[in-house]
């Protein structure tokens, strides 16, 4: 009973658990920060999903779908966003996949690297840091760089897109919908191209090291989860208007 | 027994419980001084208890302005209070209790005991918790600022369009709502991530998640449902405020041009019936310590509380049509939902019966949490049988805004929410004072509470079945609704005098109160093996969990964990499951940054109220915020091993 009541007082024979030989850090669900970055595309998730849900609600109430533009000259009757674009836009996102893919496995290495580095005793780390931490930086920085400017080519390719829609965000709730979407989306591939920008700027800086590395794969689950959503997305803005009948009884 | 050496400032070996080590864990653990210190604090204590504290400032706050409207509706044809005012009353006062109120106490109680409860020395991330709170604050400033300036919110708190919208609610009145509202989710999401993730990876090692307490299992599910539901308030707030904003101007909400008003009540109520269980689940959870506690046993029924709490959450997801009854939906749905509503009772009626148990098996000690909790229980069953007939399409839609919902709501939330919460707050006050609250004013106190809920709930049941609406600022004298009405402003009155006790006997007992010692309530959580209150590291030296109540079933050799290091702020990462020891993890120190964050995304809202630009300028110095807030320092850029950055 009550063995920690006051643990300032506990004698010095009271048996001990050393988590002296742990390792100073974990990777994947190992790692807090993983955890946090889980959440936070959760909380996103239900974002995209809750206005996709939006999308396809409003969508019931039109018998013509997108609804035509009849108040301007000449008419449109299905005014149809623009294919190419958008699919553009989707090539370099699915191209960054493939850059991201390569980062996240060179971080995965350097991870696995500290991890033997730092056998038997974690401290031992110390010593190697610099070797270590600094070791083909080159290329990862390089793909790094890369996908941050592709990621704002992406960006400014949407806002081909945007013209493309061939609607206002004012004109009407299809264009209210199809301009939020969008535009929410923008917002992550600005984030995850600037993060990445300025990752590279720290491995530079700091070298591979651990603690970047753990970054590095979380960074990678970020552009994974943008691209993965994009699809959907660019399934629901572009395809389904074309692929359902613009007439429903 | 030293630990293997560690290059750190402090330097060299250390032996495990010498004042050497004590000193060098003081030190990692200080924070900067004066008002440096009170700006940038990562201390999961003090930033828990001024959510708390904010919160009941809030709570009074509101609580004024029901007086207010109780006041005018004493007796009929008051001229006391104008439509104008009593609408932007009834809707701050919704609106407070429910966002500035009721959730962030809940979550203040997490943030405070849920890293003591689970034997860590602070949340996973605390940084962002500093964070949290500041946009909270703003939020509040932002709605009860408003109200001063004559722009409080005058739509309700759930704010329906075509009402809340641009055309029938011009100036910024609902703007202000819009942007508050989403403020304050942020943060709420913001501590949210952080319970989840201090629960899920910094337990003491042994508290697998079967040995978890129930309070911190509220806290998990109760942070979880955050995660799910407040998304859908964000969304649609922002595409209210859209559909308002000059020079924006969607039609998310608007039929002329294809929009949908219906559309806003599905995402509202998606949100904000969860929203319900987010502010009941935690009261379960301090129901569930205070009952064990009092008992003096372990929870009759653990499994079957842990189940309860799950299957609140999730059938808590599925019933929020139950709102919209009066609108045109199909049949079938209605149905559905009505069936769902009926069967979250059961969960509850689960946790009834393993409270009952376990204080009937027990030898209960009848002090005063433990009578806050009986008059929760007598309370709540009202409101949830209240609730059991609101679920029915037939009765919902004879009763659907009239005073019988008014009086449905705060027998849940007051009676759900207030009580319990009133009961932890003298629960754990020995913990944040050491001393006791005066039991006998308790007693009072509990007394006084329950007959003045009745008295100003009760009659408001009556009222409704009468055909009383709500949200109504005055009634005719041939309506016979005086003398209920005049009942329910009694009540009020007795309700606030019941209030101001409590504050008096916080007060009191601050300095007056008995000294509590170590364990007052002799509990069997880990939040009573240290200091009242705890030092900035919580534990000298983590321990470890070897059942339910570590205090009653941890065998006298329960090892410490050491190993740690004693210069920085390291704690120790645990698998999810089983919390086996995996890591060790360093948290982030102080900085300036992230209220620097939360000042910019306050005023950035506060503009938007006004003009649709503050968007992006205030996108891009957040940006530069959150860059500086997270660039790393070579100290902390570098493996784990290097000596700590001093602030």
């Amino acid at each position: 009973m009550e063995a920690h009541a006051h643990p300032e007082e506990t004698p010095h024979e009271t048996p001990t658990l050393d988590v002296s030989h742990l390792p100073g850090s974990g990777i994947d669900d190992r790692h807090p920060a993983w955890w946090g970055n889980a959440q936070l595309l959760l909380i996103e998730t239900m974002t995209v999903a809750l206005l996709v849900a939006s999308y396809l609600y409003v969508r019931k109430n039109f018998g013509s779908w997108p609804p035509p533009r009849v108040n301007e000259f000449p008419p449109l009757a299905r005014p149809l966003p623009d294919l190419l674009p958008g699919t553009a836009g989707t090539i370099v996102l699915l191209l960054i996949a493939v850059a991201v893919i390569a980062v996240d496995r060179a971080a995965r290495r350097r991870f696995a690297e500290w991890e033997r580095a730092t056998e038997p005793h974690p401290a031992a780390a110390e010593n190697q840091e610099g070797a270590l931490a600094h070791r083909r930086t080159a290329p990862v920085i390089a793909t790094m760089v890369g996908i941050g400017i592709a990621g704002l080519a992406a960006s400014l390719i949407r806002f081909a897109e945007f013209r493309g829609l061939h609607v206002s965000w004012d004109d009407n709730v299809h264009g209210s919908l199809v301009w939020s979407i969008l535009g929410l989306h923008l917002f992550y591939v600005l984030t995850s191209a600037v993060e990445t920008l300025l990752a590279a700027v720290w491995v530079g800086r700091y070298g591979l090291t651990q603690k970047l590395s753990v970054d590095l794969t979380l960074l990678a689950i970020m552009w994974y989860w943008t691209i993965a959503v994009w699809l959907v997305l660019y399934g629901l803005v572009y395809w389904l208007p074309r692929v359902t009948p613009g007439v429903s009884p | 027994m030293s630990a293997e050496p560690r290059s750190a400032f402090g330097g060299g070996p250390v032996v495990v419980g010498s004042d050497d080590e004590r000193m060098r864990i003081e030190r990692a653990w200080r924070g900067p001084r004066g008002i440096r210190g009170w700006l940038t604090t990562t201390d999961h204590k003090e930033i828990g208890l001024r959510f708390i504290v904010t919160a009941m400032v809030f709570f009074a706050l509101a609580g004024v302005l029901a007086l207010l409207m109780r006041l005018q509706l004493a007796r009929p044809q008051n001229g006391f209070i104008g439509p104008d005012v009593y609408d932007q009353l009834f809707t701050t006062h919704g609106t407070a209790m429910m966002f500035l109120f009721a959730v962030p106490v809940m979550q203040g109680m997490g943030l405070y005991l849920v890293p003591l409860m689970v034997g860590t020395r602070n949340v996973a991330f605390p940084r962002l918790l500093n964070f949290s709170y500041w946009l909270y604050l703003g939020a509040g400033i932002l709605l009860f600022g408003g109200l001063i300036a004559n722009v409080g919110p005058d739509a309700g708190w759930f704010s329906y369009v075509p009402l809340a919208g641009p055309e029938f609610s011009p100036g910024h009145r609902m703007d202000v709502w819009s942007w508050m509202v989403t403020l304050v989710e942020i943060s709420s999401l913001a501590s949210a991530v952080d319970i989840v993730t201090t629960v899920l990876k910094l337990r003491a090692p042994g508290m697998s998640l079967a040995r978890m307490p129930l309070f911190v299992w509220s806290q998990f599910v109760t942070a979880s449902m955050i995660l799910f539901a407040m998304p859908a308030i964000m969304l649609s707030s922002t595409m209210l405020s859209m559909d308002r904003l000059a020079k924006v101007g969607t039609h998310f909400y608007n039929m002329a041009e294809g929009g949908d008003p219906l559309l806003w009540q599905h995402l509202f109520w998606f949100f904000a019936h969860p929203e319900v269980y987010i502010i009941f689940l935690p009261a379960v959870g301090f129901v569930s310590t205070i009952v064990v506690g009092a008992s003096r046993r372990p929870a009759v029924g653990y499994p079957a509380m842990v189940l309860a709490l799950l299957a609140t959450a999730f059938i808590g997801f599925g019933v929020w049509v139950h709102h919209m009854f009066v609108t045109p939906l199909p049949e079938l749905g209605q149905g559905m939902f009505t069936a769902a509503s009926l069967m979250i009772a059961l969960p509850t009626g689960v946790q009834f019966f393993c409270w009952i148990a376990t204080l009937w098996s027990g030898r209960p000690r009848f002090t005063a949490p433990l009578l806050y909790v009986l008059a929760f229980m007598v309370v709540f069953l009202i409101g949830g049988a209240s609730g059991v007939m609101l679920a029915s399409v037939a009765i919902d839609s004879q009763v659907t805004d009239s005073y019988f919902v008014v009086a449905h709501l705060h027998y849940v939330l007051v009676g759900g929410a207030v009580f319990p919460l009133l009961g932890a707050l003298t629960y754990w006050y020995p913990k944040w004072t050491g001393r006791l609250m005066s039991e006998r004013l308790g007693a009072w106190n509990v007394a006084l509470l329950f007959v003045g809920l009745n008295v100003t709930f009760f009659p408001m049941h009556t009222l409704g079945l009468a055909g009383m609406p709500r949200r109504v600022y005055t009634y005719l004298p041939s309506t016979g609704w005086q003398g209920l009405n005049l009942a329910a402003t009694i009540g009020a009155g007795l309700l606030a005098i019941g209030v101001i006790l409590f504050v008096a006997n916080a007060a009191w007992s601050r300095r007056r109160g008995a000294l509590a010692g170590p364990n007052p309530w002799d509990a069997g959580t880990l939040e009573w093996a240290t200091d009242s209150p705890p030092p900035r590291y919580n534990f000298l030296h983590l321990p470890t969990v070897w059942g339910r109540e570590p205090l009653w079933e941890n065998p006298p050799d329960a090892p410490i964990v050491t190993g740690l290091d004693v210069d920085s702020r390291e704690v120790l990462a645990t698998t999810v499951q089983d919390a086996a020891p995996d890591h060790r993890y360093r948290l982030s120190h102080e900085s300036w940054w992230p209220p620097l964050a939360a000042l910019v995304v306050a005023l950035s809202f506060t503009g938007l109220v006004f003009r649709a630009w503050a968007a992006p300028w205030g996108a891009v110095i957040v940006g530069v915020c959150l860059t500086l807030w997270f660039w790393p320092r070579r100290s902390h850029a570098s493996s784990s091993h290097s000596p700590p950055a001093r602030d």
